[in-house]
């Protein structure tokens, strides 16, 4: 057998830039796949794309599939021989069917008798034939919503595709795959290199559309050039990239031939909020935005074009200009916003629809406004902060400047609550009420801003789920998941003992839906936002484990910050030799109760019914350490708690070794019942560590 | 249905003016490309009588730093999109990046984008219209020997009256419905 380097490369139209990495990574992931599920043996593997095209390059595969021992088993001997060992029918048959002789067949012994078998030695296809289909289905596997069709062709894919590159060794591979005869022409760079272009050998692609083709292929590397260009062209004016970070992933996707030039914009503009610059410079052009090195913005920018042109000062010029006028809009809106405060904007709230069955956007922000009071009472806050905040929070979503940028609400309430000359407070907890934005975003700092951030949230999610929406599988197009883990972290992250429950019962009271059956719906909405904790400490602790998370979740605690305190805890207890035992037992209790059906925690021990020795000492350290557990869990103080419960490991271990619970004397057996029911009610005082038992 | 074999039946066709509207401001992103009345409709009965249709157009705003390729992509596939609605499909659209003074061979009316298209397609130029509305749309097809076809939308009506010599006899449309329509009744008289 021999080995060759693979190279597949299909040439498309620009790809959608924000799933390029996951198409190339799937790709690879696919074909690798296929690869190994043909049987087909290969070193490394390593995916490549540019907006044109998604390749990936498999090190040494084989050329054939190894040759394999395959057995089919026949009839049974007892009915392929007659007793003169003369082959009947169904030994012939089998053997015909196996392209064989009688006498090639073997036997093997079971123990339901003996069989005919045929062995025989299988050769591998070679991977020629194999790789066409091979590539089609990892194609066909790729993470795409929608597909779509080109030209005279019934393939279809995310992008029109238009050429492809196969090749084993330096030999093309004979195999057409959506409609396109695989070759060795690839395509350059759409402008730079518009001819076909020939790759002698996979080990040569990169450099051959390198140095030929105006490509950079490495999708990796090709972001690091991005990086390190536009760093330099910063540099060149002595200035530093700032808020660009996402921007660079993005650009790689963009470009094949990255050639970073820098701009400047009219340093009028630099009076603008700094957020509104860099959301005109990100978020329309793609601009990297430059401050300098006490991180204040200057008046330029840099770009990254696709192209070496000839004349870069042109394309200077060009996008120079693109960006005056979006920064031109923006400084309008800066000026004309301003000239009607917030306040004089929430009456027009009512006369924009929220959300179909929740009313106006005025609607939405009264309902905001009376949870933070129901929140702020819970809390023991001063609503006063909180509350002028929720009746102007929405108000930005108005003003020119929003409508132009959705992304700055929020921040542009803030900006235009300063110029109203609202109280600070009131402007930072507008500001803040969005944040945490995304995934490792900050959350609000001040607890005006918390109570505002979580009403808001609250409000939309019992909104939705009154209404029946409740996102299911992957779809979730209002952004649930998000809101509820947004609650999660500014509960969790800020350490607001806050009874969750109440408040979800409220924010559904609140909401303008009929028949509403609350308890449930809000039990389902706690859970749903529950849930979201558990992927939030599983991210921040991935050694934890999921039956850890299961004991507390048990509890369902009613504040999220007193389910991580008892989470802690439980960490903290399986750590102690203890722990593992005093599950076991809590399991074995759990199931005692369960099945004889009675005494319940609350049930009292009646101490002359207590004879055995080992029930007497239970019975005794239940009552001193009980003592001591309520008041440490009354004060939250769990950690505490779980460690004064492992000094019952051996009195319960000795019950178990000596006591018969299931006795016949029903009144000693209740009675052994309402121990233990009380043993357990100390634990669930703090998580169900019966879960945590791996017996 | 296409041929099972052989070339395809090829009409090209410019892009701003013809498919869509123009603008002197330049087309730079989806928003502001915008489908003329009955051009897709008019690629997609193409289409349906086994035309491919290509799209051959000069962008100088790429050169001229006005937008970028990706915004020409993310034009191109709202096209795609529109024109999967209409029933319709394009097969390749090659485009002429540079500015007026780079001097390439791909910008009308230099005959490099069409030859680019004629070549790949393995057409005869002779059998290929030529859809523009501007006269270097025009001067290319005569330079590329494929049959220039004007249409009134976009320039057309100034092009018109430019009209001379060896373009003073080629086929004029109020737009390119009117060419679809045409096309398609001299194709099934014959």
């Amino acid at each position: 057998m021999n080995r060759a380097d693979f190279l597949v490369e299909l040439g498309t139209e620009e790809l959608p830039p924000k799933a390029l990495r996951d198409l190339m990574d799937a790709f690879g992931r696919e074909l690798t796949a296929g690869l190994d599920d043909a049987r087909l043996d290969h070193s490394g593997v390593k995916a490549y794309a540019s907006p044109r095209r998604l390749a990936v390059l498999v090190e040494a595969l084989a050329d054939a599939q190894p040759a394999r021992e395959v057995e089919q088993k026949g009839p049974p001997v007892r009915i392929a021989f007659d007793d003169a060992g003369k082959p009947q029918p169904p030994a012939v048959a089998f053997a015909k069917k196996c392209g064989t002789e009688v006498g090639e067949l073997e036997r093997i012994a079971t123990d339901k008798g003996e069989w005919l078998v045929y062995r025989s030695t299988e050769q591998g296809r070679p991977a020629a034939e194999l790789l066409g289909d091979i590539v089609e289905a990892a194609l066909a596997k790729l993470p795409i919503p929608r597909r779509m069709r080109w030209g005279d062709s019934d393939a279809e894919f995310v992008r029109p595709v238009h050429w492809l590159v196969m090749l084993h060794g330096e030999d093309v591979v004979d195999a057409t795959v959506m409609g396109l005869d695989a070759g060795r022409r690839t395509h350059g760079h759409r402008f730079h290199a518009p001819d076909p272009i020939e790759i002698p050998a996979p080990d040569r692609y990169l450099d051959v559309l390198e140095k030929d083709g105006y490509v950079i292929a490495d999708f990796d590397r090709r972001r690091q050039m991005i990086e390190t260009g536009v760093r330099d062209a910063a540099a060149s004016i002595d200035g530093v990239i700032v808020d660009g970070e996402s921007l660079y992933d993005e650009v790689a996707a963009l470009v094949e031939w990255p050639v970073p030039l820098l701009g400047r914009f009219e340093e009028k503009y630099l009076e603008l909020p700094r957020e509104v610059v860099t959301s005109t410079l990100t978020g329309h052009q793609r601009y990297f935005p430059v401050a300098d090195h006490d991180g204040a913005l200057v008046n330029a920018f840099v770009t990254v074009a696709n192209l070496e042109s000839k004349d870069p000062d042109q394309v200077r010029d060009g996008n120079e200009r693109v960006i005056r006028p979006r920064l031109a809009d923006a400084a309008f809106f800066w000026d004309s916003d301003r000239k009607k405060p917030l306040e004089a904007r929430i009456e027009s709230l009512d006369r924009v629809v929220y959300q179909q069955g929740l009313g106006s956007l005025g609607d939405r922000s009264r309902r905001v406004g009376s949870l933070v009071e129901h929140l702020a009472a819970a809390l023991a806050h001063d609503s006063t902060t909180a509350l002028r905040a929720a009746a102007l929070a929405k108000c930005d979503l108005l003003t020119g400047m929003v409508g132009e940028f959705p992304e700055l609400q929020g921040t542009m309430g803030a900006h235009y609550a300063r110029a109203d000359g609202e109280p600070a407070a009131v402007a930072t907890a507008i500001g803040e009420q969005y944040l945490p934005r995304f995934s490792g975003d900050e959350v609000a700092a001040t607890t005006d801003g918390q109570l505002l951030a979580v009403a808001d949230r609250l409000d939309m999610l019992a909104g939705i789920f009154a209404l029946g929406k409740r996102p299911s599988g992957n779809r979730d197009p209002f952004g649930l998941r998000r809101a509820a883990l947004g609650i999660v972290r500014i509960l969790v992250e800020r350490e607001l003992d806050l009874d969750l429950k109440a408040a979800i019962d409220r924010a559904l009271q609140l909401q303008p839906v009929d028949g509403i059956d609350v308890p449930a719906v809000g039990h389902e909405l706690y859970h749903f936002i529950a849930e979201r904790l558990r992927g939030y400490a599983l991210d921040r602790d991935p050694g934890l484990r999921t039956e850890t998370l299961d004991a507390v979740m048990a509890r369902e605690p009613a504040s999220l910050f007193d389910f991580v305190r008892r989470l802690d805890a439980v960490k903290d207890f399986l750590g102690l030799e203890q722990a593992e035992s005093l599950a076991a037992a809590n399991k074995r209790i759990a199931n005692i109760l369960k099945k004889s059906d009675a005494a319940s925690g609350d049930a009292s021990v009646d101490r002359r019914l207590l004879d055995d020795e080992a029930e007497k000492e239970l019975y005794a350290a239940l009552e001193a350490i009980g003592d001591t557990v309520r008041p440490l869990i009354d004060r939250h103080e769990y950690t505490a708690a779980l460690q004064a419960l492992a000094a019952l490991r051996d009195p319960v271990d000795r019950f178990f070794d000596d006591v018969m619970v299931m006795t016949d004397d029903p009144d000693v057996r209740n009675n052994r019942l309402a121990l233990l029911g009380q043993l357990r009610t100390l634990f669930l005082g703090v998580a169900d560590v019966s879960r945590l038992s791996t017996v | 249905m296409a041929a099972l074999s052989g070339p395809p039946r090829l009409v090209i066709l410019d892009r701003d003016g013809v498919i869509n509207e123009d603008s002197p401001e330049y087309v730079k992103s989806p928003a502001e490309w915008r489908p003329l009345p009955g051009s897709l409709d008019a690629i997609a009965r193409l289409n349906a009588a086994g035309f491919t249709v290509a799209v051959a157009s000069n962008q100088s705003g790429i050169a001229r730093g006005y937008f970028d390729t990706y915004a020409l992509g993310a034009m191109h596939t709202k096209f795609r999109d529109l024109l999967a609605e209409a029933g319709g499909r394009v097969d390749r659209i090659e485009v002429c990046p540079h500015g007026p003074d780079e001097g390439c061979d791909c910008r009308k009316p230099a005959p490099g984008l069409l030859e680019r298209l004629l070549d790949d397609y393995g057409v005869d130029p002779a059998d290929v219209f030529v859809v523009g509305d501007s006269l270097r749309d025009l001067e290319a097809a005569l330079a590329a020997n494929a049959k220039p076809v004007l249409v009134r939308t976009g320039n057309g009506r100034r092009t018109e009256q430019q009209l001379t010599g060896p373009l003073a006899d080629i086929p004029v449309f109020d737009d390119l419905a009117a060419f679809a329509t045409w096309l398609l009744e001299a194709q099934s008289c014959c």
